[in-house]
C-alpha cells in the first residue's frame, strides 16, 4: 500500500511577531497539519527573532500577547484545530496606533 | 528645585499684565507638572457657574519635571482648560520642542487668563516677554502663522503652538497646533484660545533646567532608551507610524468602521501604515524631540485633487477619515488630514461628526438641501474634504456639525442621538471598546469624556502586564472581570506620564518603577513605584472633583448605545462589554461613592482635603 500525502499552501500573515514587522509568508502544509504544528514551525524557523514574552512555556506562541486568527478575524487558539483547510492564517500582536 | 524652575508666568490678557509666580513646592512635589499642575491650579482658579467662554476660562499651559534635559520622549507639552466642547475638564498633550524651551526659559508653566481686545500673540524669548499684535497673522493657516511669527522675530530656534481660523472662529472641535504639525487635540482648547484673541505663543529658552544628579540623569536617559528600544512595538511604529495598528484591524476589530456598526470592512489595508509606507511615504519626518521611537510620517501626494505635501495621518485619522467614513482612499484621508493641521481642527472629533452626518444623510435627516447640494454618501471623498472645510469656517451644516456630535443630535433629532458616539460630549477616538473590554470603563470615567489616553489601555489590554500595580498576567481583551481594575491602574500611570510629561509610547517597555527612579534623579525627590501611581490618583480624583462641582455624577459615566450593540460582523461579532459590573468594580477600587463622588475618606487619603467642602455641603 502507498500513502497519498496531500500538500497545500497556507498563507500566514505576521502581524508585529517577529523582529515587529510585517510580511507575509507562504507555508506547504500537510493534510492534518495542525495549528501547534504551525507553531512549532513558526518557532523552528523564526525562533530568535521572536520577543521571549511571545512564546509559551511549551514552546509554542503565548496567546495572551499573540492573537491567531483566520481570514475572517475568528479566533483560533485550540492547538489542536486542522489548520490545512485553511487559505490564510494570521498572528497579530495587537497594539493601539494613535 | 531640581527638575522644575518653580516659576510660573501669569498673562492676563485683558490688562496686557504680565507676571512671574512662584509655585508652592508641594504643588511640583505633589502633582509634578503637566496635567498635575493644571489641575491643582485650576481647580482654584476656574469658576464653576460661568460661561465656557467667559473671561474667567483660563488656559494653563506647562511641561513637566522631565522635560527641557533631552529626557526620551519629553518633547511634550500640556494645555488645559474647561472645555468648550463639553464644558468639563480638558488637558491635551502635544509633541515638539515647546516644553524644552519653557523649561530653558526658565518656567514650568503659563497662565492664560481674560481677553484681549484685539489679536495678540505672547512672545517669550528667556526674560524678554511680550504681548505682540498679531493682526497681520489673524485669519491665517497653521503653517503661515507660524513661519510669520519667526520670521518676525527673526528666530531660527524656538518653538510656537498657534491656533488656525477655526479657533478664531470658535469652532468648539479646534485644537492648538504645536510647531504647525502637531496637535493638542480634543475638547476644544484652540476655541477657548480664539475667544481671548490669543493667536500663538513662541517660546525660546537657552538656560539649561537643573536635575539632582547629572551622572545619574546621563545613565537613567541610557536606560530608558534601551527599554523603548527593545520593545518590538517600538521597531513596528518606526517602520509604519501608528498607522500599522490600522493593519491588523480585520483581526483586533479596534478600528470603529462606518460610525461604529460594521466589525468588518475590505478597506482596512488600503489605508494603514503599510500601504502608507509603500505609496505616498516619502520619508519619515523630523521625530518629536528627544524621541527614539520616531512614529511620525512625512508624505507627498505628487498630483490629483489631493495634492498635498506634509505631515501624513496618523491612526486617529485614518480610522475618522477612513474606516468611520468606509473611506479607503488614502490620499483623500492625507488630504483632510492636512486641512485638520492647518485649520486647526481636532481630526478625531472632525471625521466622527462626518461619519454622523453620513449616518443622518443615509437614514434621511438630513438631506443635500441642508449639505448645498453635497451627497453625503458613504466612501465620498468629495464630500468628506468639503465637510473639513465647512465644519472650518462654520459654513452650512459645518456650523452645527463643529459642535460637536451631542450638539448635532440635540438640534437634528429624529433619532439621531442613536447614533451620535460620545461620551459627556466628546467624540470617542477610534479603539473599539467591544475589541478591548478596557476601554468601555476607561471611555466612560476619562476625565475630559470619551478618551483613550486618560488611561492607554490599548498598551495594556490582551497584551501587557503592571507587576507594580498588581497586574502580573495580560488579561483577555474579551475577560469579564477586571477591566474595572485595569482601567484604574492605567489612569493613575497615564497621569503620571502627563505630568512628566512623556510619550504613551513610551509606557509599552517603561513602566511606573522606571518612571519613578527617572523622576528621582531630576527632582532629588525619592519616588517609587506607589508614590508615583499615588500621585497619579490623586491628580485623577482632582480632576473628577473638578467635574463633580460641573455636575458630573455617576449617570455620566456611560457609554453611548451604539458601542454597547454588536458590531455587524466581525472578529468581536456578539461580543459587547459589561459596562455596568465593569464600573462596580471600578467604582469600589476608585473609592467614589454612588454618585459619582470620591469619598470623603479618599480624599483625605489622597491630601486632597480641601475638595471636601466643596462637594460635600
Amino acid at each position: 500500500m502507498s500513502s497519498v500525502i496531500c500538500m497545500s499552501k497556507i498563507k500566514v500573515h505576521f502581524y508585529g511577531l517577529i523582529k515587529g514587522d510585517f510580511f507575509v509568508q507562504e507555508f506547504e502544509v500537510d493534510s492534518l497539519y495542525t495549528l501547534g504544528d504551525l507553531e512549532k514551525d513558526i518557532v523552528r524557523i523564526y525562533g530568535n527573532d521572536i520577543n521571549e514574552d511571545y512564546k509559551s512555556n511549551e514552546g509554542l506562541l503565548n496567546h495572551k500577547l499573540v492573537r491567531v486568527g483566520d481570514v475572517s478575524g475568528k479566533r483560533l487558539d485550540d492547538l489542536n484545530t486542522d489548520i490545512s483547510g485553511l487559505s490564510e492564517i494570521w498572528f497579530v500582536v495587537p497594539f493601539a496606533g494613535g | 528645585m531640581y527638575g522644575f524652575t518653580g516659576n510660573l508666568l501669569r498673562v492676563d490678557l485683558t490688562s496686557a499684565k504680565i507676571t512671574r509666580e512662584k509655585i508652592p513646592e508641594d504643588y511640583l512635589r505633589d502633582f509634578l507638572g503637566g496635567s498635575g499642575l493644571a489641575a491643582r491650579y485650576l481647580y482654584n482658579e476656574i469658576p464653576v457657574e460661568e460661561d465656557v467662554f467667559s473671561e474667567n476660562n483660563k488656559l494653563f499651559f506647562s511641561a513637566g519635571p522631565l522635560n527641557g534635559r533631552h529626557f526620551p520622549t519629553s518633547g511634550r507639552c500640556c494645555v488645559a482648560c474647561r472645555s468648550p466642547l463639553t464644558g468639563i475638564w480638558l488637558d491635551s498633550v502635544w509633541s515638539g520642542k515647546f516644553s524644552y524651551n519653557l523649561k530653558r526659559a526658565g518656567l514650568d508653566a503659563i497662565i492664560i487668563e481674560g481677553k484681549s481686545p484685539q489679536p495678540v500673540y505672547l512672545y517669550i524669548n528667556n526674560d524678554d516677554i511680550q504681548l505682540k499684535d498679531a493682526s497681520k497673522i489673524w485669519g491665517k493657516v497653521v503653517s503661515e502663522t507660524v513661519l510669520n511669527i519667526f520670521d518676525e522675530c527673526g528666530h531660527t530656534r524656538g518653538s510656537c503652538c498657534a491656533i488656525g481660523p477655526a479657533g478664531e472662529k470658535l469652532v468648539k472641535l479646534a485644537n492648538i497646533m504645536g510647531d504647525t504639525t502637531r496637535a493638542a487635540g480634543r475638547g476644544g482648547a484652540g476655541a477657548l484660545m480664539g475667544s481671548k484673541k490669543l493667536k500663538a505663543i513662541f517660546v525660546y529658552g537657552d538656560k539649561e533646567p537643573a536635575v539632582s544628579d547629572e551622572e545619574k540623569w546621563k545613565e537613567v536617559i541610557k536606560e530608558i532608551t534601551k527599554k523603548i528600544n527593545e520593545q518590538p512595538v517600538t521597531k513596528s511604529l518606526k517602520a509604519y507610524g501608528t498607522g500599522v495598528a490600522m493593519a491588523a484591524a480585520s483581526q483586533t476589530g479596534d478600528a470603529p468602521t462606518k460610525n461604529w456598526k460594521l466589525g468588518t470592512w475590505d478597506g482596512y489595508s488600503k489605508i494603514s501604515g503599510i500601504t502608507m509606507a509603500q505609496t505616498i511615504l516619502r520619508k519619515h519626518s523630523s521625530p518629536c524631540h528627544a524621541c527614539p521611537i520616531h512614529c511620525a510620517r512625512y508624505v507627498e501626494i505628487d498630483e490629483g485633487p489631493y495634492a498635498m505635501k506634509g505631515e501624513g495621518p496618523e491612526y486617529e485619522a485614518l480610522g475618522s477619515f477612513g474606516s468611520m467614513c468606509l473611506n479607503d482612499n488614502l490620499e483623500s484621508i492625507a488630504y483632510a488630514n492636512m486641512l485638520c493641521n492647518e485649520y486647526g481642527l481636532d481630526s478625531i472629533s472632525t471625521g466622527a461628526a462626518i461619519a454622523f452626518a453620513m449616518e443622518a444623510f443615509e437614514k434621511g435627516i438630513i438631506t443635500h438641501k441642508d449639505t448645498d447640494g453635497i451627497q453625503l454618501t458613504w466612501g465620498n471623498t468629495e464630500a468628506i474634504v468639503a465637510l473639513v472645510k465647512k465644519i472650518a469656517k462654520q459654513e452650512g451644516i459645518g456650523d452645527l456639525l463643529g459642535q460637536g456630535v451631542r450638539k448635532a443630535a440635540e438640534v437634528l433629532g429624529r433619532g439621531s442621538e442613536e447614533f451620535a458616539v460620545h461620551v459627556k460630549g466628546l467624540e470617542l477616538p477610534m479603539h473599539d471598546p467591544r475589541a478591548f473590554f478596557g476601554y468601555a470603563p476607561t471611555y466612560a470615567t476619562s476625565p475630559r469624556g470619551a478618551c483613550h489616553l486618560h488611561g492607554y489601555v490599548g498598551g495594556y489590554d490582551g497584551r501587557g502586564v503592571m507587576p507594580e500595580a498588581g497586574l502580573i498576567e495580560p488579561q483577555d481583551a474579551h475577560a469579564l472581570t477586571g477591566k474595572g481594575f485595569l482601567a484604574k491602574i492605567v489612569q493613575d500611570y497615564d497621569s503620571v506620564v502627563q505630568s512628566s510629561i512623556v510619550c504613551y509610547f513610551m509606557t509599552y517597555g517603561v513602566g511606573p518603577g522606571d518612571l519613578a527612579k527617572a523622576l528621582s534623579v531630576a527632582t532629588g525627590i525619592h519616588y517609587d513605584a506607589q508614590t508615583v501611581l499615588k500621585i497619579g490618583e490623586r491628580i485623577f480624583n482632582l480632576q473628577r472633583a473638578f467635574n463633580n462641582r460641573l455636575g458630573i455624577t455617576r449617570k455620566d459615566d456611560t457609554l453611548p448605545k451604539r458601542v454597547l450593540t454588536s458590531t455587524e460582523g466581525g472578529p468581536n461579532e456578539g461580543y459587547v462589554p459589561n459596562l455596568e459590573e465593569q464600573l462596580k468594580e471600578y467604582y469600589q477600587l476608585r473609592g467614589w461613592e454612588e454618585d459619582g463622588k470620591p469619598s470623603k475618606e479618599k480624599l483625605r487619603e489622597l491630601g486632597l482635603d480641601f475638595v471636601i467642602g466643596d462637594l460635600y455641603v
